[in-house]
């Protein structure tokens, strides 16, 4: 390269020294060129103590004028801003006289008020102001309080100084001993009680954080499928509906008959009253055939052995218990949830019948069988097809300790069940096997439930594990269950929707 | 007590003379750059003396000034959790004072002193006498050139100063003493105007202007052979950073 000429030299350097002092000044963006472009407010401040010209005027903190002058006017401070021309002052923004931090530099902030107030024209006025404290106004007020806090505890020293006081607080003192006494012996009681509650709670937040999202994911899903249920089954409701209106309607009738039924036997029951009190008196004095049996000790202990019969049924229906419930499982393979709808009649404590409605997104599952021929070899290929169906279980139950067992018909098909109970029954360990088939291996499903609290729980496990035809997967699921208490007596008498 | 009056008389009498022979030197060599035809080719070498070869020396001397500022400043700040503060203290220092100041010295240091020896050897070796008999205005010819070249190329030197005194205080302040870099930035914008820079720069044209008429003046008026060329070099360069740290203060005063 050839040597630069000085020329050359020099017209570098002048253009070096031109760009850095275009890129600083364009930095620092202090050039005002278009001093006028804008368009000038005023507001009047009580006092505009610290403000200078060329003050920032800001908006959300983002610069958007400049103070250009401050005058006196009714010892009042006329401040006028130079706003910028593309931004718009509304009549209800209030402007504020504030510091950047505590020793900050001043400025005005303009809040904005509501977007539909009317914009202000130039030459305009801000009414609304509002001075920060500043730091000495502050300080006055602090000295004010501390004057304040001063007469207080003046007052105190009053109430609490001499003999009088101190026996005061002496016995003070002696109650709240003893009542920390009484704490502590409070605590030391419950510790473990409390202890455990602790753990509990600790175990089910972790559960929570761990589970959280697979359970509102799962809600979410049961939210779907009940709204599907009942879009699905709207006609039935309406009908079920319906019923019960005609029901209503013909058990009203029934009563107007029952009504003019009494009046009428009103007179013949006055009839037997009567003869029923001769008899009584008869019986009383011991005279014909049922005196006779009434006082025969034998009888009475008849008629005890069957009233402890009456007893033990009564008894029996209020054990009957009825629950109601709605699991979905998401199969993590299968994208889709399978929903149970299950209804759990419980004569005993230990033994209990399982009706179920299950949605199995893959319920019906059919082998197609091809042979594709390509150049010469046969090969036979195997195809699932899975589709949607709905299916039924009804199984007999019954409670061993911890081990429950179970058997029926599971999911349309015969099969059996096993339950292993943990920790007060709160979780729960589940083997189930059906639909016993050689060429697919029966289904098998394994799984693990857990009772967040009295209604709702939720379960994961794996399903179809054995599957020949590669239908397993993993499914993570959330349900609820409740008793009820007026499905047990509506059982027998509800008219079923056709 | 008569020697010392007499001495007094003396030492103002110097100092009036020297006062009217710079201000006659002054006025005649601006009186000149307003007159064509220009000594382009003059101009231009007096321009890549006093800038072009100036520019290491400033780099230099500007980078510095800018990190051990930060350093300063940081160690002052930290104490009331201002360390942002940092980045506006170094902006506008450089930029004020700093920037145009050492600028002006460094290039009084380099280019002045050689300017003066240059013309005091060319008094001395009576070549300035040879220029008036062949009828070339030596003020012209020499003088000149080197104020417009001083006058020109120390803002230019001093942006540059400004630029990397700047960068200096944001390499250490971020770097080294760890303040936010987004923060840095913009506390430097937040502060330094171009009010700022451009004060600077109008201070550095003057300081310019001293330097280079200081070390004129004492390379033309050069006497007593190579001694006097040394006594010029020394001279005109004292001369050029006292007159520019008081022009400084006064020019300082008047523009804030």
């Amino acid at each position: 390269m050839a040597r630069l000429s000085s020329e050359a030299k020099v017209g570098l350097f002048v253009i070096i020294g031109i760009i850095i002092l275009v890129f600083m000044s364009l930095r620092v963006g202090g050039i005002r060129f278009m001093r006028a472009e804008g368009y000038e407010l005023y507001v009047r401040f009580d006092s505009a103590a610290g403000l200078d010209k060329d003050v920032s005027v800001q908006v959300a903190g983002v610069e958007v004028g400049r103070v250009r002058d401050i005058t006196l006017e009714d010892y009042k401070a006329k401040v006028v801003l130079m706003i910028r021309k593309d931004v718009k002052i509304g009549t209800d923004f209030v402007a504020v006289l504030t510091t950047h931090g505590v020793l900050g530099e001043r400025y005005i902030d303009l809040i904005p008020g509501s977007p539909n107030a009317p914009l202000l024209e130039p030459g305009g006025e801000i009414t609304r102001t509002k001075a920060y404290t500043d730091i000495e106004k502050f300080i006055t007020i602090m000295s004010d309080v501390a004057g304040d806090i001063k007469e207080v505890s003046r007052s105190f020293a009053s109430v609490f100084g001499g003999a009088e006081g101190e026996a005061t607080i002496k016995e003070i003192v002696v109650n709240i001993q003893d009542l920390t006494d009484r704490i502590n012996r409070m605590v030391a009681a419950n510790d473990e009680k409390f202890g455990r509650t602790m753990d509990n709670f600790e175990r089910f937040s972790q559960l929570l954080r761990e589970e959280g999202p697979e359970i509102a994911g799962g809600l979410r899903n049961i939210t779907d499928n009940l709204n599907q249920i009942i879009a699905e089954n709207r006609d039935t409701l309406k009908g079920s509906i319906n019923n019960f209106e005609t029901a209503s309607l013909k058990l009203e009738k029934t009563m107007d008959a029952v009504n003019r039924l009494v009046g009428n036997v009103e007179s013949k029951i006055e009839e037997s009253v009567s003869s029923i009190k001769s008899i009584t008196e008869k019986i009383d004095r011991g005279e014909g055939t049922i005196a006779k049996l009434l006082n025969d000790p034998t009888t009475h202990k008849n008629i005890n052995t069957a009233l402890s019969g009456v007893n033990d049924y009564l008894g029996r229906i209020k054990k009957f218990k009825v629950f109601l419930g709605y699991r979905g499982e998401y199969l993590a393979d299968a994208e889709d949830t399978k929903s149970y709808f299950s209804l759990r009649l419980q004569p005993k404590a230990d033994k209990y019948y399982l009706v179920e409605v299950v949605d199995d997104p893959r319920g019906s599952r059919s082998i197609e069988t091809k042979d594709v021929t390509q150049g010469g070899t046969t090969t036979t290929t195997k195809e699932v097809k899975t589709l949607d169906e709905f299916k039924f279980s009804v199984q007999v139950a019954k409670r061993f300790g911890d081990l429950t067992l179970r058997g029926g018909i599971l999911e349309s098909t015969g099969g059996v069940g096993a339950d292993f109970y943990l920790w007060d029954d709160n979780i729960k360990f589940t083997f189930e096997a059906f639909d016993f088939d050689e060429e697919r291996n029966p289904h098998y499903k394994a799984g693990l439930t857990y009772n967040i609290n009295r209604y709702f729980f939720i379960t994961g496990g794996y399903d179809d594990f054995a599957s020949k035809i590669d239908l397993d997967s993993y499914y993570l699921g959330a349900g609820f269950q409740f008793e009820d208490e007026d499905i047990k007596y509506l059982l027998g008498s509800i008219p079923i929707p056709k | 007590m008569r020697e010392f009056l007499e001495e007094t008389g003396r030492k103002t009498r110097t100092v009036v003379e020297i006062s009217g022979q710079i201000g006659l030197m002054l006025s005649q060599a601006l009186m000149w750059i307003f007159v064509p035809p220009y000594k382009w080719r003059n101009i231009i070498k007096q321009m890549e003396f006093v800038g072009v070869q100036s520019v290491f020396v400033v780099v230099l001397t500007g980078s510095f000034t800018g990190m051990v500022l930060a350093l300063q400043s940081f160690e002052a700040l930290k104490r009331f959790g201002a360390e942002s503060m940092v980045a506006p203290t170094v902006a506008l220092s450089v930029a004020r004072e700093l920037g145009p100041v050492l600028t002006g010295l460094m290039v009084a240091g380099r280019a002045g002193s050689a300017m003066a020896t240059e013309l005091a050897t060319m008094r001395v070796t009576e070549q300035i006498d040879a220029l008036t008999t062949m009828a070339i205005n030596p003020t012209r010819y020499l003088i000149t050139p080197r104020i417009l070249a001083g006058i020109l190329m120390l803002p230019i030197l001093t942006i540059i100063a400004d630029f990397v005194g700047i960068i200096g205080g944001y390499v250490i302040g971020v770097k080294m003493l760890g303040i936010n870099s987004g923060v840095y930035i913009a506390r430097t914008v937040d502060y330094l105007t171009f009010g700022d820079i451009m004060d600077g720069l109008i201070k550095s044209a003057v300081f310019g202007l001293i330097l280079t008429l200081s070390a004129c003046y004492y390379g033309f008026y050069a006497t007593g052979g190579a001694e006097g060329v040394g006594k010029a070099a020394t001279r005109s360069m004292v001369l050029g950073c006292v007159l520019i740290l008081a022009s400084d203060y006064v020019m300082t005063s008047m523009m804030y």
